[in-house]
């Protein structure tokens, strides 16, 4: 009877770890990143918890983790949007512009969730309309922004454009507002991710797309809201990146969309999507990689090998989540 | 949970041994480096030097890498990442989010090294602010300021080459505002060279506008007169946009074989450089003296210790010392006798024009009678016949 019992509690461990184990390693690293940046960081005589070092912390992570809850919608389809980063950057742009020419900071952003939801609509539909990959349309996005960033920046005579004085963007520098919009962004995310048919059926698609198109589920319609929500957290990412400094240029957002998918990936966001996806990949991928950006240089780590040990920590979180068997890669 | 729990601690046994010896210095506290480059030559030295200045002054050196195209967002992040209590100083070799970064740290000496600094010294700019605060010290700037002077003299190599149709390329106004303003100063001065010459010098076409990538081989010497062209000059990193394409044209039999670049900056790509000389593909570089970063280390060095120069003028916008590096034999000084050829930090050290002992009186912490005026003279004295002495 041991012997059976015991037989039973390790079956029933492995099962809870191949449930878990991708969120007990996500979550995990965070902890351990926390834990060991509280410790070496003391021993430097700096402090991880010092208010100006979790300013910067949340500076950091702030851009990235509202880009990456609205990211979640689209990678538990499946799919992935490589051209989050030119879109924040003409958002930026435009509310830069745009506030400077009709002094509302308000008709600003309208303009940009305008665009915003213009290119979702077209990156949501255009996979399923015409058969293709939907990778594939956000990568006519990013050339196509890209093109429109260059004509811009031409026409301004300038690599870098900054917000007219009078319009007060303090309020975009405050630690505080950044964990209040990000608590609101995840809350409302979390909740249509979780508790309406939009995120429900999301992760059914991603799961099995035919499966969830023969239960009468309109494939389109749901694959299009999911970069409709990710098209207003872009908006929003883009105020705080675009608030940060004040400032825009014609390099801004380049390489978020790697950021996104790095912190998603470190999150213990499965590739291919699915009813394992979680929004809280979001949050924990986007504090670890912030964490290691802002604790390895105190710790004494020379700045430019912290880019090679996040690359490190990234493959090893790589290797042992995303190892199964007939996994693929978003697209 | 074995393997993960292997693969942690190993982690974590890395990252302590990375701690370790890392343990802060006692002294005058951490000068961050923002540095624009990342690798190469030149940026081996200027790490090298600088910790070198830096240990005898009592100081630490950050490297922190430029967002790799200015962004002032991404300069700001990267040096409050690399930010500790015990940074006293920045110098910069870009000037994206400068003033972000000047009125996030207002204790924070700042002083510009081996860039234009547009975004700061141009007027409207989105960081001329910079140049309110009374922690920004000045730039020595990446050879000539000046659009005009350098258009000038590449106009002047032209002429004494005796080439007769060249043609010009340069990187978007936009993005590099110096390069019109240099393409248009070489017409000029070629213009006027043709009043009096008895075969004029043709300049075929307007400047050719890379956006950032390489000269289209495929449609560019295509086009009319360029493949009968005896030079380009690259106002933009010709060693980088358009060497390869005039390798890859001449190689398909597209151009004049004989056709020659004149262009600025340093590659330490061993091919490259095997192909610079009289008889070669590129037979000008200019580029900063490398020893002239002593000036921003001495100038913040003053600043941190109080001990500012008493000639010290307030900000100024300045030339480095300019290496023109346009003979076979200037080409083998640098690549054999420079800092340019060495392999290890103590060969880069030794091969540099200035020793410790040499520059040490400029620093006004150290000499008190040290003055601007003689630190600014020696540090553009530098040239590449220092290098063939």
């Amino acid at each position: 009877m041991t012997a059976i019992a015991h037989e039973t509690e390790k079956q029933t461990m492995q099962q809870w770890v191949k449930k878990h184990g991708s969120s007990v390693a996500s979550v995990g690293g965070l902890v351990f990143c926390l834990i060991f940046f509280t410790v070496t960081t003391g021993l430097k005589g700096e402090s991880i918890w010092s208010a100006s070092k979790l300013a910067t912390l949340i500076g950091d992570v702030i851009v990235t983790a509202l880009m990456a809850v609205g990211a979640v919608f689209i990678y538990s389809l499946g799919n992935m949007d490589v051209s989050i980063g030119k879109q924040v950057g003409l958002y930026s742009t435009l509310l830069v512009l745009v506030g400077n020419a009709t002094g509302s900071l308000w008709i600003a952003i309208l303009v940009c969730l305008l665009i915003a939801v213009f290119i979702g609509i077209i990156n949501g539909a255009a996979g399923e309309v015409l058969h293709m990959y939907s990778v594939i349309s956000s990568v006519v996005f990013m050339m196509v922004l890209s093109g429109v960033s260059t004509i811009i920046y031409s026409n301004q005579g300038t690599r870098n454009i900054s917000m007219n004085p009078g319009i007060n963007l303090t309020l975009f520098r405050q630690p505080w507002f950044m964990v209040l919009i990000l608590a609101i962004e995840t809350a409302v995310i979390g909740y249509f991710f979780y508790y309406t048919k939009f995120g429900k059926y999301a992760r059914a698609i991603g799961a099995n797309q035919l499966a969830t198109s023969q239960s009468g589920v309109n494939i389109i319609l749901y694959r299009v809201i999911p970069y409709i929500f990710l098209a207003v957290c872009l908006v929003t990412a883009s105020l705080f990146q675009m608030g940060y400094t004040g400032a825009a240029s014609d390099s801004t957002g380049t390489g978020f969309e790697m950021n996104v998918m790095v912190s998603l990936i470190l999150g213990g966001m499965p590739l291919k999507g699915g009813m394992k996806s979680r929004l809280s990949c979001a949050i924990i991928g986007a504090l670890t990689f912030s964490l290691l950006a802002v604790g390895l240089p105190i710790i004494g780590i020379p700045t430019r090998l912290t880019f090679l040990i996040k690359a490190a920590i990234f493959m090893i979180v790589v290797l042992i989540t995303c190892r199964q068997k007939g996994g693929v890669l978003p697209r | 949970m074995k393997k993960m729990l292997a693969l942690i601690l190993t982690l974590a046994m890395l990252l302590t041994a990375f701690v370790v010896p890392a343990a802060s210095a006692e002294g005058k506290g951490k000068i961050l480096y923002l540095s624009n480059l990342n690798s190469g030559a030149q940026y081996e030295f200027y790490v090298a030097y600088l910790n070198m200045m830096a240990k005898e002054l009592g100081y630490t050196v950050e490297i922190v890498p430029a967002d790799g195209f200015n962004d002032p967002a991404g300069n700001l992040k990267n040096v409050k990442n690399a930010y500790t209590s015990d940074v006293v100083g920045l110098i910069a070799t870009q000037d994206g989010g400068l003033i972000n970064i000047m009125e996030e740290y207002p204790d924070l000496w700042v002083v510009g090294f081996f860039s234009d600094f547009d975004a700061v010294f141009n007027e409207g700019a989105t960081s001329a602010g910079v140049l309110e605060k009374d922690h920004f010290l000045g730039l020595m700037g990446d050879n000539f300021i000046s659009g005009e002077a350098l258009g000038e003299a590449y106009a002047q190599e032209v002429i004494d080459r005796g080439f007769k149709r060249v043609s010009t390329c340069i990187f978007p106004a936009y993005a590099y505002p110096k390069h019109t303003v240099a393409d248009a100063a070489f017409r000029a001065y070629i213009a006027k060279h043709n009043e009096t010459a008895a075969e004029p010098i043709e300049i075929v076409g307007d400047a050719t506008v890379l956006n950032f990538s390489p000269l289209d081989t495929s449609n560019y010497f295509f086009e009319e007169g360029h493949d009968t062209l005896d030079c380009i000059v690259g106002f933009c990193a010709g060693t980088t946009f358009v060497y390869p394409s005039v390798v890859e044209a001449k190689s398909m039999g597209i151009c004049n074989p004989d056709m020659k670049i004149i262009t600025g900056g340093f590659d330490n790509d061993p091919d490259l450089m095997a192909d610079c000389g009289d008889d070669k593909n590129i037979i000008r570089l200019t580029t900063a003296a490398f020893e002239s970063i002593i000036w921003p280390m001495a100038l913040i060095d003053a600043a941190i210790s109080g001990t500012m120069y008493k000639d010290y003028p307030g900000v100024e916008r300045l030339d480095s010392g300019i290496m023109v590096i346009n003979s076979t034999d200037k080409f083998n000084a640098v690549i054999n006798n420079s800092p340019m050829g060495a392999t290890s930090d103590e060969d880069r050290l030794a091969k540099a024009q200035a020793s410790w002992d040499d520059m040490k009186d400029y620093f006004a912490s150290v000499n008190p009678d040290a003055s601007y005026k003689a630190l600014t003279e020696f540090c553009q004295s530098f040239t590449v016949e220092g290098y063939m002495q």
